[in-house]
């Protein structure tokens, strides 16, 4: 079951890869219904994760390479079927906004490897294909960057790559040195956990490994000061590139450290919380200060996605069952809303030409449903009640305020700066008269909308109802948060 | 789950008109109006039968952080509840006439039902996490409202504004409910009302005992602070004033920003812990009364008084939360209600008629010319000054005599306020309504429609002190912790009158047939630092250009090139650098790599030697 929906766009990818259609449309029609497959089976397997209350739902495990340990191990627990939800959802927005000028179907392609790879990667419980089906990101985000991307794409598709590769390589490092280290001679993670539950590592080998898995992840996840691909990555990258990196692709590092580093290392993660909640103050509060100096829209959008990574790192920080809650609901909850604002962003780039905040200006009366959503995804993103963002944002401060309470009190300083650059950019943006380059504006197709409305749904819906997205397991699942002790 | 319809209706109301009805005007306004309508019915039956709510159903549990949601009904509840519907309600049918014509009608009513949603919600919220969140909702709507006619560049910048600094105070507050989830281990009033005894030595206990016990009371403060504009968060009232006046009259005037006020009532038993807390609080309620009232005496724009004058009653209202008797600060609070709204529809009616002349030297004569109007802001004017017989009378004269119980310079403070104001609005009736017409709108000003003088009567009922004296409201009142507020006896009232008469006077004396501010031709230094609001305007501005934003400068100068650029960018050159010197090892000449080969054999072997 969890295998149909990791071949499923893989071999679709290949079907558009080398199918002779020139069709745009059709390319489009055949990406958009296997997404939307993969939605539905998605949604499937994420009620299924949640009635398994704590462990693995359709798991099925078949040997490959057992000398080295490694073998085909899927599970869907609570975290990883949520994510590979937001991965499916948000693939099928970016189907729906994605309008390449020139090679529509290895656009598409592209795409399909993403959320396959994603899915892959969420689904996996061996460490070989985790790092694996992550790597299949890497290389399409790079063609499509380089092919259809902004002004400066070259040098945007180099650095994001280049960047995330030294990143993916330090985790390699950090991975193969746990494995090894461990002794089990096996990559399964659950093996794993129980393994080094009883034979656990020596400290400082722990906080070594701990702190090599927290650069790999970091770098992946745009931890400040390993950051600066992010801004240039997002805003020269096409809308479906820009969509599923910072809807699906970046949530990886922070599902790794969740998943992998904190379990299994312990003690080496206590020496780390420390830095990591100062670390979370500080991306809140540097990229939430930068993304206020921005006028394009897209970086804008770039630093603020940066930014809000910080509630991710106080969470893990913290440890707590709140926390951990919130940082559940988190991971799904911004993924959704930054897709939304990137779809709006890269929509304005390519129909007003500009996606300058001090060019556009008073759009609201030419482009009054694009003004709403955008305002829907700047309530969102300072976690205005009615959207996910809320709950998590809350439960991740109800969490963290007893273990690290002045961390705490700078990360919801940095969610007013948050306030402070949305609202501007909507002002500068939507509000106001209408700017006299802007008089040919028009709105957005029905295509855009359905993507945009979707996204804002599903974010409004799991607003409204936490509980449904979380389930009502009241103990702290293994699988969807870490089991290291809380600080209070 | 009948207490469940008072939020249901203005929710779905606020659906139906957001995604159906934008277009359909007459619709969306009867949609509104009727859920509005319904409402305030049906809190009325809720209030009068003291009906119980439900059990609430959970909305999130995580490791210890429960939040439900559970309905309060008790008397403070029902009070708000049955003023918020019931002004709610006149003020949706008023602006029906007074948005007439508006292109954005359907968007209009739709917002007005959220906010009506959102503000219930804080009312009848039965814990510290729900209230929270209507008070976000009721911030977003007062955003929406404000910025409602959004091409207009200062409504846009005003929504902004208030947004903003709602949010400063929200940090507080948010902070502060943190915090006593922490100490306290349940965010739902009941429960903090059973263990608020101990809630010092719990506080000591928890990770945060650094914290004093008033420090949490002032966090808890700041949202308050925020909502309900006290200084120094006060700046956003007076240009939130850009909103249509109906959003005026209803959110800047009678619910919203008295919803700070309300959560201090609600958590009074928080507040009570710490008398040192309960000292800043009254401190800052009355200065925020005196300084509003200094510089309404300089406004000239008649939505503007109205809005310093708001200010100040809220600083009354919150001074006497902190004298300690919250119960004076909810009369106070319904009366205010009843008679600010009333003021400002008559403005609004006033606008209207003259195609929307906010300068009140341009207007005049107006009491002859519309005299439903003008006896309606009679009636509201001599509520709001403390006249005898009419409502603000009780309701003020009750705090004024709490503070000469209690802290007579606040006292002082009180007395003096009460002159200014009733100055400021002798000023502003004796300019718009009496005398002659001073511009063209004024001089062919008709009274408007009967959609709009309805309302007026009906608050201006409410604004005559019979109906406060046994009353329905004095009833509820009483059931307050602390009783009723207490009885002001007749020698006092007349005491107190003194104050409005020498305020009303004075205007009157002062400002009689004048054609321009007298104030500006007497005392112009005066009116230029009264009108200049003393500068906190600018002073926020600065604080945002002048140190935020070059903070931000310096944080992407940091970035660009110390991060970016020594960090990225010099590994990046570091590489380059390393290949450029290994290419020389790759010239191409066999030559040369003989050379390195014979090189490295005798260095080899020169090394051997040695060892």
């Amino acid at each position: 079951m969890l295998t149909i929906l990791i071949l499923l766009p893989l071999t679709a990818a290949i079907f558009l890869l080398i199918a002779p259609m020139r069709s745009a449309r059709l390319a489009r029609v055949v990406a958009g219904g296997v997404m939307g497959i993969e939605t539905l089976l998605a949604l499937a397997v994420a009620h299924g994760a949640l009635a398994a209350e704590g462990g693995l739902a359709f798991e099925a495990r078949t040997p490959w390479l057992a000398d080295l340990g490694i073998a085909w191990h899927l599970g869907a627990g609570r975290l990883g079927a949520l994510l590979v939800v937001l991965t499916a959802l948000v693939g099928f927005a970016g189907v729906l906004v994605a309008r390449p000028a020139e090679h529509a179907r290895f656009h598409h392609a592209l795409g399909l490897i993403i959320a396959g790879g994603m899915a892959g990667a969420f689904l996996a419980q061996d460490l070989f294909f985790l790092y694996v089906f992550h790597e299949f990101a890497l290389i399409p985000t790079f063609i499509l960057i380089w092919v259809w991307g902004g002004d400066r794409r070259r040098e945007a598709a180099t650095k994001i790559t280049l960047y995330l590769l030294a990143g993916s390589l330090v985790l390699l490092v950090g991975l193969l040195a746990l494995v090894l280290a461990s002794g089990a001679q096996t990559f399964d993670l659950p093996a794993l956990r129980a393994h080094l539950a009883e034979h656990p590592l020596p400290a400082e080998l722990q906080s070594l490994i701990f702190f090599l898995l927290l650069v790999g992840f970091g770098t992946l996840v745009s931890a400040v000061p390993l950051h600066t691909w992010a801004p240039i990555g997002y805003a020269e990258a096409p809308p479906l590139a820009a969509i599923l990196h910072a809807g699906a692709v970046k949530k990886f590092g922070l599902y790794g450290l969740a998943l992998i580093a904190f379990p299994l290392l312990p003690a080496g993660a206590a020496d780390w919380r420390g830095l990591l909640a100062w670390l979370a103050a500080a991306q809140l509060l540097y990229a939430g200060y930068l993304a206020l100096r921005q006028d394009d829209l897209r970086r804008m959008l770039a630093w603020a996605s940066v930014s809000h990574m910080g509630f991710g790192f106080l969470a893990l920080a913290a440890g707590t069952a709140a926390a951990m809650e919130g940082f559940t609901l988190f991971l799904f909850a911004h993924g959704l809303a930054a897709a939304a604002g990137f779809a709006l962003a890269g929509f304005c780039r390519q129909t007003l030409g500009t996606s300058s905040l001090s060019a556009m200006g008073g759009l609201a009366r030419r482009m009054p449903f694009a003004a709403t959503a955008f305002t829907m995804v700047a309530l969102a993103g300072f976690g205005v009640p009615g959207f996910a963002n809320f709950p998590a944002e809350l439960m991740i401060f109800a969490g963290s305020l007893g273990a690290w309470p002045w961390p705490t009190v700078l990360v919801l300083w940095g969610v007013v700066i948050s306030a402070v650059y949305f609202l501007r950019a909507v002002r500068q943006g939507f509000l106001g008269p209408l700017a006299p380059a802007m008089m040919q504006a028009t709105d957005l197709d029905w295509m855009r909308r359905l993507a945009i409305a979707l996204l804002l749904g599903v974010s409004l819906a799991a607003g409204f109802f936490p509980r449904a997205v979380l389930g009502s397991a009241r103990d702290a699942a293994p699988n969807a948060c870490c089991e290291h002790p809380p600080a209070r | 789950m009948s207490h469940a319809f008072l939020l249901l209706l203005p929710l779905a109301s606020f659906a139906v008109c957001g995604l159906f009805l934008r277009r359909a005007h007459a619709r969306a306004a009867a949609v509104s109006t009727a859920s509005a309508l319904a409402g305030a019915a049906w809190a009325a039956w809720l209030a009068w039968t003291k009906a119980e709510p439900g059990a609430g159903a959970l909305w999130l549990d995580a490791g210890g952080f429960t939040v439900a949601f559970r309905m309060e009904w008790d008397a403070l509840a029902r009070l708000m509840t049955v003023v918020v519907t019931w002004v709610g309600a006149a003020i949706h049918v008023y602006s029906w006439g007074y948005m007439r014509g508006d292109p954005g009608i359907g968007r209009f009513y739709g917002f007005l039902s959220l906010f009506m949603f959102s503000m219930l919600g804080i009312v009848l919220a039965g814990n510290l996490v729900m209230m929270f969140l209507f008070w976000e909702l009721v911030g977003l709507s007062s955003y929406l409202l404000i910025g409602f006619w959004y091409e207009r560049a200062s409504a846009a910048d005003a929504g902004k504004k208030a947004f903003l600094v709602n949010k400063l105070g929200d940090f507080g507050f948010l902070l502060g409910i943190l915090v006593v989830w922490l100490a306290l281990g349940s965010v739902d009033f009941l429960d903090l009302q059973a263990r608020a005894p101990s809630f010092a030595e719990k506080l000591a206990a928890s990770p945060i005992g650094f914290l004093p016990l008033g420090g949490v009371a002032l966090l808890l403060f700041c949202g308050a602070v925020g909502k309900s504009a006290q200084f120094p968060l006060h700046v956003w009232l007076p240009d939130a004033m850009e909103g249509p006046t109906p959003v005026s009259a209803l959110i800047h005037a009678a619910t919203m920003v008295a919803a700070g006020v309300y959560m201090l009532c609600r958590l009074f038993f928080l507040f009570a812990l710490s008398p040192g807390a309960l000292e800043v609080i009254a401190w800052t309620g009355g200065v925020t009364a005196l300084l509003s009232a200094l510089w309404a005496v300089a406004q000239d724009d008649i939505k503007r008084i109205l809005a310093y004058s708001t200010l100040s009653q809220l600083g009354y209202m919150v001074m006497a939360v902190g004298l300690a008797s919250p119960q004076a600060a909810m009369f106070h609070l319904s009366t205010h209600a009843a008679f600010k709204a009333l003021l400002f529809l008559a403005a609004g009616s006033v606008i209207v008629a003259l195609h929307h002349e906010q300068d009140i030297w341009k207007m005049g004569g107006l009491g002859r010319r519309m005299r439903w109007t003008a006896g309606a802001f009679l009636v509201g004017m001599f509520a709001l000054c403390g006249v005898p017989f009419f409502a603000g009378a009780a309701s003020k004269d009750a705090i004024l005599l709490v503070a000469l119980r209690e802290n007579r310079a606040l006292f002082a403070l009180g007395a003096f306020t009460a002159v200014l104001t009733s100055f400021y609005m002798g000023r502003l009736f004796v300019a718009a309504f009496l005398g002659r017409a001073r511009g063209e709108s004024a001089a062919r000003a008709a009274e408007n429609g009967w959609v709009m003088r309805g309302p007026l009567l009906l608050l201006a009922a409410f604004s005559f002190a019979f109906a406060w004296r046994e009353g329905w409201a004095r009833a509820c009142l009483s059931t307050l912790a602390g009783g009723a507020p207490e009885h002001v006896p007749a020698a006092a009232h007349l005491f107190f009158f003194a104050l409005p008469f020498f305020g009303l006077f004075g205007a009157w004396a002062f400002y009689r047939g004048e054609e321009t501010d007298a104030l500006g031709r007497w005392f112009p230094a005066l009116r230029r630092l009264l009108a200049s609001k003393f500068r906190f305007d600018e002073l926020y501005l600065w604080l945002v250009h002048g140190v935020q934003d070059r903070f931000a400068a310096l944080l992407r100068g940091v970035d660009h090139w110390a991060i970016d650029g020594v960090g990225v960018k010099g590994l990046s050159l570091a590489a380059l650098c390393l290949g450029n010197v290994l290419r020389c090892f790759h010239s191409g000449s066999l030559q040369f790599y003989a050379f390195l080969l014979a090189a490295a054999a005798a260095a080899t072997l020169i090394f051997g030697v040695l060892r």
